[in-house]
């Protein structure tokens, strides 16, 4: 039963995901606020239980699931973002009859991140990879009565369709070349997937599985509709955790067990990277949309994290799981401070088309203090600017692409940070330069709290990186 | 308490009690602003605490591990450059704060004001003594933030939200340049530390023998040129001077805009000595330095003609320090620095007496004012004082530096011979005329001439003790170093000088130094600036016209253009590429899969079709295929739904054959029983909606689609038909473990009953509670129903 120890995280998940399922059932709408509270619970357990588990690397279940470096601080990654965001979603939540299933869903959403990120098997990835996609296409159609959210859970749930069935085509193929669907196994039959054209096949085959994930150009383009249309808690999941969950598939997948074909994704994911990030941050700059202004701006932070792909070093490695870290604050904290927004925005008018529209925030600053200084650091943060989490794993991914003698490549991104500088100084221009309409708004608690615990988070990476770089080094450690 | 204490605590003491001045504010109320010059103060002393052992030619350094991991260390390095601007940012910091209790009225937000000061001067303070780079480019961006929220303070007007935008992203970006040359550096050396890489001679030549020599000094002037407002960079500084006029005074005169002198500075024992050095460093301040000085004729808004002329005072130092590639660096860098000091006090003197004119007259237009000096005599001295020495008149300190500016520029210019020996002074003295003309136009269009009477409140009177003292203070500091040079000079320019050249200097400044050339030039300036002064108006009504002409000969217009049309042009291609109908995403990437596919087969085999395929399909096989085929093409083309969807069944039933054909009934049996109950669940919609159902597709539309599903097909036929090839699998069926073992390993006969509870028991727990969780999902649509009913 020891095994069974090393997956408590994953089955604190469950089982609370169940329980509040089950406990929903009997109760009337107004107690179900306390499923919320078990929720956040929940995770809070599930995060000091894998906190603990940091050092330990174990195989599971016949060398399907893996306990190792990596594993654990994607998990820490994934149980943030969710515990951030169920943390906001108890004032989101408040008196809808669907609160148990709202709860049920994001943690079993978790499950699956959680289970792909110890995934040693391609079946195993692929399953979890899945339970995490169904329960974010029912999330993002959480609104029922919400045309805009209806649109977004229909346009993610199309396309996810499409590249889940791309993506298991690109793992048949895995299958059918080397024989195995064990990530390691895979890695040591390189020979056989280099001789036949499968090989090649599959990568682009996974490329484009992952990729929409991940949301790379061009397959990103439900991202701006889904993240604009769903309740800014389920886009805060999506853009932080599950993007996140595409991310530490594709580093098993490519870098570990297609690393004999290393030189055909390389040249891929550099121009997919060039691509993703001058695409994302171009078009963010004329978004009125905050939400989908930030839905473009992590099309842009996925295309940096991706240089990691191109670089292959330790330390890009290292950059790139810290930015998976950072930018599971940094965006998690500016959707819920969105949320926060749209919030005050229905309470004066509930028919607003847009709530999250840029002219909303005027004034922010003046009336919404805590969220307007929050968002105010999660977008320096996010374009990188000192002393937060962006620009730490900016710093350590830019610096070693530089350092392999990828400057071009360094060149582009950081010609574009400059770039986004523009649409992010504009949210801060708008809340803090642009007077006031309207009244102080008392900020929910729930809010809040979120807000800080991310802020806590952006700044301690950016002012003490150091115990961070090093989990991230040890993670990396497992890639290469 | 050692000195590197010292240090750090006058670097975040700042900080930590900016963080707290809210809190504070109840208790000190509308004196906040006492306090907080009283934090300033304090650093102040600090730094005049260690500065006795920098004077006397130590150098502090002291490292703290930070990340080590990445190679970034906190790295104090104090020398006399660190200690100079350290004893500015802070000096000058005191004064304005103490200027802005009387300058700031009681309604605004004092809080926020001085939060944004103290931060802003503990990031300045904390940039001069960063031995790490990285460390350095942390504080630099943080001046460029405060900065931006300090002139955005007046949230009200749009030109400042306008100029607040303009400087950060100028700025900030000039610092992802520098970070990006930080990073190339690194490659050489392997090390963030400037200073082991000062004290490395050997490195100093490796790096200006590497090949990166060029972009990197590129990349780091970038970086100064856009914080110090040079060459096309300029453009932020005039439009920053909608901030509260302290504010202009503190940062975009007398601190952050020297940021990038600093860094001029801070370079100069790695690049310094090349030609690409005094190219690029001379000519970006001498271009400048003219540009500049003309454009300020033009200005009617007494900040504006301030904001020019500290771009062109900028840029002599910008001049001097590039001139140390061919002569004595000693002189050039002893002038630069001594007029870095100087320009500290008499331009922030003329911005806190701009600020003193604008709260007094409401009014910044100089051609509004003129006649003030009988009703405010005290500003009247004070100024004159100060804009003379900005002229260069004696015995002020300006005169001084300026004399040591000709003096290098003649000496740069015999250096290289003719021409250079005539241009490079001429272009000097021609810097001097503009800034003379410019000065004596701050005196006589404010002070001097007839009074506007219809533009300016009647009275108009000395202000406030409060303001008058620091700028009279100021105005003290400019006639002393001018009469006794010999105490900046001792105690502040040459161990400056020492710690830019690394070794120790000796100076000799006078203020009578004889019948020099430099003097003769001196002379020559006054006499043509006062030539130029008199046809003023003429010289600025001709910029006008000709701006007015010729718009587009103009940084400004190119970027309101870029920002402009990035917006436009963004939102046009962002319609274009994302137009919402989620058919076109479908397609791209469906088109992208194809593309993406069919080139990697192409580099592996020539031909797409492999030719030795070999498939004996038996009649009812092909039968079978056949009705799929016909079943499908009904389900595309019907126009009722009943019709439809029974021929999709069909279609999934002859799949259910074609699994018994492969000898796998369960598959078959599965597959009928998800054909049969989807069918049912199909119909029983099909009930509740109109029975047919007509489209209007294009033929377009459909043409193109057609051409996607057929070339989607085509694909998956060439991927499968490639797929059978020649795959051996490296592996052996499994079967026969589970023959072998289940009896001695599980004691069961049946092996089914065996593989289900007990090889995959984890498997069969996960089917049950699937079943379970769809059990729980069905009551709780129950309930809800009832809920709503």
């Amino acid at each position: 039963m020891t095994d069974l120890m090393l997956l408590a995280p994953e089955i604190t998940i469950v089982v609370t995901g169940l329980v509040v399922l089950l406990a929903g059932l009997f109760m009337s709408t107004p107690s179900k606020k306390i499923l919320a509270y078990f929720s956040t619970l929940g995770c809070i357990i599930a995060l000091v239980l894998t906190i603990n588990s940091l050092g330990t690397s174990a195989t599971l279940f016949s060398g399907t699931l893996g306990i190792n470096a990596l594993s654990q601080f994607f998990k820490l990654v994934f149980l943030t973002v969710t515990l951030l965001v169920s943390i906001a979603s108890i004032k989101y939540t408040e008196g809808n009859s669907h609160t148990e299933e709202f709860y049920t869903l994001v943690l079993f959403a978790t499950f699956g991140m959680m289970m792909v990120a110890s995934a040693e098997d391609l079946m195993v990835l692929f399953v979890a990879f899945e339970l995490a996609s169904l329960a974010t296409y029912a999330l993002a159609g959480f609104e029922k009565q919400n045309p805009r959210s209806l649109e977004a859970a229909m346009k993610y749930f199309i396309a996810g369709a499409l590249s889940g069935a791309l993506l298991l085509l690109g793992i048949s193929f895995v299958y059918g070349a080397s024989g195995t669907t064990n990530i390691s196994a895979v890695a040591q039959n390189a020979d056989l997937l280099m001789s036949s054209p499968m090989g090649l096949l599959s990568v682009v085959l996974l490329i484009a599985g992952f990729g929409f994930k991940i949301a790379l150009v061009p397959f990103h383009m439900w991202a701006p509709d889904t993240y604009q249309g769903s309740p800014s808690v389920v886009s805060a999941l999506l853009a932080a955790g599950s993007k996140k969950m595409g991310f530490v598939a594709a580093f098993k997948v490519f870098i570990v067990a297609l690393i004999g074909l290393q030189a055909d994704w390389t040249i891929a994911f550099a121009i997919l990277a060039v691509i993703t990030m001058t695409y994302g941050n171009v078009v963010a700059l004329s978004q009125t949309s905050v939400k989908r202004m930030l839905a473009y701006s992590s099309l842009a932070q996925a295309g940096y994290i991706s240089m990691a792909f191109v670089v292959l070093t330790p330390m890009a490695l290292t950059g790139g799981i810290l930015y998976a870290l950072s930018h599971g604050f940094m965006k998690a904290g500016a959707f819920i401070a969105t949320a926060a927004v749209v919030y005050m925005v229905f309470k004066d008018d509930k028919k607003s088309e847009i709530p999250d529209h840029i002219d909303n925030f005027k004034g922010l600053g003046k009336r919404m203090p805590i969220t307007a200084l929050s968002l105010t650091i999660f977008v320096f943060a996010l374009a990188g600017i000192p002393p937060t989490a962006g620009f730490v794993s900016k710093f350590i991914l830019f610096s070693s692409t530089i350092e392999s003698g990828f400057v071009w490549l360094a060149v582009i991104a950081i010609i574009n940070s400059a770039i986004s500088l523009y649409y992010y100084a504009r949210v801060v221009k708008y809340m803090y330069f642009i007077p006031a309409e309207g009244e102080r708004v008392s900020e929910p608690a729930p809010y809040v709290v979120a807000l800080l615990i991310a802020v806590f988070g952006v700044l301690a990476i950016g002012f003490w990186p150091e115990p961070f770089v090093q989990m991230a080094m040890n993670a990396a450690d497992v890639l290469i | 308490m050692d000195s590197f204490t010292a240090i750090v605590i006058a670097i975040f003491l700042p900080f930590v009690f900016a963080g707290f001045l809210s809190p504070l504010e109840r208790i000190f109320k509308d004196k906040i602003g006492w306090f907080a010059a009283a934090v300033a103060l304090v650093s102040f002393l600090l730094i005049a605490y260690v500065a006795p052992d920098i004077i006397h030619g130590e150098i502090i350094e002291h490292t703290v591990s930070w990340v080590p991991s990445a190679g970034i260390s906190f790295s104090i390095y104090a020398d006399g450059l660190a200690i100079m601007i350290g004893f500015i940012a802070s000096g000058i910091g005191v004064i304005i704060m103490s200027y802005s209790n009387g300058y700031m009225s009681h309604e605004e937000e004092l809080t926020r004001y001085y939060q944004y000061l103290l931060l802003f001067m503990g990031s300045m303070i904390g940039m001069v003594f960063s031995a790490n780079t990285i460390q350095l480019f942390v504080f630099w961006e943080l001046t460029s933030i405060t900065s931006f929220m300090l002139i955005g303070y007046w949230r009200h007007k749009p030109q400042s939200v306008y100029g607040a935008t303009k400087s950060l992203l100028i700025t900030a970006a000039g610092g992802l340049f520098m970070l990006a040359g930080f990073l190339l550096l690194r490659t050489i050396t392997g090390s963030f530390d400037l200073t082991a890489i000062f004290h490395d001679p050997y490195m100093i030549e490796t790096i200006k023998g590497h090949d990166l020599f060029l972009p990197i000094l590129i990349l780091l002037l970038i970086g100064a040129a856009a914080k110090s407002a040079q060459g096309p960079f300029y453009i932020w500084l005039p439009n920053a001077m909608e901030a509260p006029t302290p504010v202009s005074a503190f940062l975009h005169s007398a601190t952050m805009v020297k940021a990038g002198i600093y860094l001029i500075a801070r370079i100069h024992p790695i690049f310094s000595g090349t030609d690409a050095w005094f190219i690029l460093v001379s000519g970006i301040g001498i271009s400048t330095m003219l540009l500049a000085g003309f454009l300020a004729l033009r200005q009617t808004d007494i900040k504006a003609i301030l904001a020019y002329s500290t771009i062109s005072q900028l840029a002599y130092m910008m001049t001097m320090y590039g001139y140390t590639t061919y002569h004595d660096p000693g002189i050039g860098v002893a002038a630069a620095t001594f007029h870095l000091l100087n320009h500290a006090t008499f331009k922030a003197c003329l911005f806190l007496v701009a600020g003193i004119v604008v709260h007094e007259a409401a009014t910044r237009d100089i051609r509004k004012l003129g006649g003030l000096w009988r009703e405010m005599p005290i500003t009247f001295v004070i100024a004159s004082i100060a804009a003379l020495a900005m002229a260069g008149i004696p015995p002020l300190n300006g005169f001084l530096s300026k004399e040591m500016f000709y003096e290098t520029s003649i000496e740069m210019g015999s250096l290289l011979g003719s021409p250079f020996n005539i241009l490079i002074p001429a272009l000097a003295v021609l810097g001097g005329v503009f800034t003379f003309a410019y000065s004596i136009k701050l005196i006589d269009g404010i002070f001097l001439g007839k009074r506007c009477d219809e533009h300016l409140p009647e009275h108009i009177h000395d202000p406030s003790a409060i303001m008058l003292i620091p700028a009279a203070f100021l105005a003290g500091l400019v006639i002393l170093f001018g009469l006794v040079p010999s105490i900046p000079i001792h105690y502040i320019v040459e161990p400056t000088t020492s710690g830019i050249l690394l070794e120790t200097v000796h100076l000799h400044v006078q203020l009578w130094h004889g019948f020099t050339p430099a003097l003769m030039m001196t002379i020559v300036t006054f006499i043509a600036g006062i030539l130029v002064y008199s046809r003023y108006d003429n010289i600025a009504n001709w910029q006008n016209r000709f701006n007015s002409g010729y718009p587009w000969i103009s940084v400004n217009y190119y970027y309101d253009h870029l920002v402009d049309n990035a917006k436009e042009h963004a939102h046009r291609f962002a319609l274009f590429t994302q137009p919402g109908g989620i058919k076109t995403y479908v397609n791209a990437m469906l088109i992208l899969m194809i593309v993406l596919m069919i080139i990697p087969l192409f580099t592996v085999t020539t031909t797409l079709i492999p030719s030795n395929l070999n498939f004996e399909i038996p009649l009812y096989e092909g039968l079978t295929m056949l009705i799929m085929i016909v079943a499908a093409l009904t389900a595309a083309l019907y126009h009722k739904y009943l019709l439809a969807v029974i021929a999709l069944s069909g279609v999934g039933y002859m799949v259910s054959l074609i699994f018994i054909y492969l000898k796998a009934p369960d598959l078959a049996l599965t597959q009928i029983l998800v054909e049969t109950l989807s069918t049912i669940i199909f119909l029983l919609v099909i009930v509740k909606i109109p029975q047919t159902f007509r489209e209007r597709i294009p033929k377009t539309v459909l043409a193109r689609d057609l051409c996607i599903a057929t070339a989607v097909s085509l694909t998956i036929l060439v991927l499968l038909l490639n797929a059978t090839q020649g795959i051996v699998p490296p592996f052996e069926s499994i079967s026969h473990y589970f023959i072998e073992k289940t009896l001695p390993l599980a004691g069961g006969h049946n092996i089914v009953n065996v593989i289900i509870v007990d090889f995959r028991g984890y498997d069969t727990l996960g089917e049950i509670s699937v079943l379970c969780l769809a059990a729980l999902g069905v009551y709780n649509l129950i309930q809800s129903r009832e809920e709503r009913e």
